[in-house]
């Protein structure tokens, strides 16, 4: 799949997780794997990304004596996802075209 | 190989590679490897199920800036070619190749050139106003003055001292905003290129 998609696809995948509450590193990895593939080192960037952006907020917990980062979504990290929905509307429309086109031209 | 080790080795490879927030890093994927030991995992399985190591410092690398990734790139080359005693062919190749960098590299000089050039033009305007202010008002005064020797009328010298105590009370009044202003886009031009050139490196 191409980078830039991926990412994008990555990121919708995070915050629609955290949609559902507030999540940390280890369980994010394994709920975001049942449908796409991702790894810790992928996933760090993309945590790191969002904070930056104001998506998700970080906090720290003690749990079972050590420390756990816990992420929750914010509202602009609301916003992205409807936003990123509504890219892939367009993105579809593109992709079925294409579809069609393909199609036409071989018959 | 226990967790320990896998964390002791992937910092020592990160520190290696130049990765940058490393302890962050290394916090990150302890609370990993932690997670899976209490999810039931054994510790040896839990650190095989974990992302090999060189994987992991790709990765990061790959998040650096292009431009540091092709900085990185070029000492690399010019380091193994001085090794192989292929300084001279490295040389001839990089002049071969001038056409491409060499515009990329004056565009962006002159990009930051600019920057600075308008970041101080705007610490500069700001005191050519004040300046001007105060011009004015020492002006208007020596129009009020000039009243008095009949030079011009009472109307005219009148509304000299009016502007000379408005211009007066302007240039005092905006000098020490101007100057906090001032001096914070001064601060703020090292720190710009500073981070310029952090972002590059």
């Amino acid at each position: 799949m191409e980078a830039q998609l991926r990412r994008g696809i990555l990121d919708a995948c995070v915050l629609a997780v955290l949609e559902r509450g507030e999540s940390y590193g280890y369980k994010l990895v394994t709920d975001i794997n049942t449908f796409i593939e991702i790894t810790e080192s992928t996933l760090y960037p993309i945590l790191k990304r969002l904070e930056a952006s104001n998506m998700l907020t970080v906090r720290t917990m003690e749990y079972n004596g050590r420390l756990r980062k816990y992420y929750s979504i914010t509202d602009a990290g609301r916003n992205r996802v409807t936003e990123l929905l509504s890219e892939w509307e367009e993105i579809d429309k593109v992709y079925r075209y294409i579809i069609e086109e393909r199609g036409e031209n071989r018959e | 190989m226990n967790k320990e080790q896998y964390i002791s080795q992937l910092k020592g490879r990160m520190e290696a590679a130049g990765i940058t927030n490393v302890d962050e890093r290394i916090e990150f994927y302890d609370e990993m490897l932690s997670d899976r030991i209490d999810s039931g995992m054994e510790e040896e399985a839990a650190v095989a199920s974990m992302e090999d190591i060189e994987d992991i410092i790709e990765n990061a690398r790959l998040e650096k800036p292009v431009t540091a990734l092709v900085a990185e790139k070029v000492i690399k080359s010019h380091a193994e070619a001085k090794k192989n005693g292929n300084g001279v062919l490295w040389i001839i190749l990089a002049i071969i190749g001038f056409p491409i960098w060499l515009p990329i590299l004056c565009v962006l000089f002159s990009l930051l050139l600019v920057i600075y050039i308008v970041l101080w033009t705007i610490v500069f305007t700001i005191f050519v106003i004040l300046l001007s202010f105060a011009i004015a008002a020492v002006a208007s005064f020596a129009a009020f003055i000039t009243m008095f020797f009949n030079a011009i009328p009472i109307p005219i010298g009148f509304a000299g001292l009016g502007g000379a105590l408005f211009f007066g009370g302007l240039t005092v009044l905006l000098f020490k905003p101007c100057v906090v202003l001032a001096k914070s886009i001064a601060t703020m031009i090292p720190a710009i290129f500073k981070k310029i050139k952090k972002n590059v490196a």
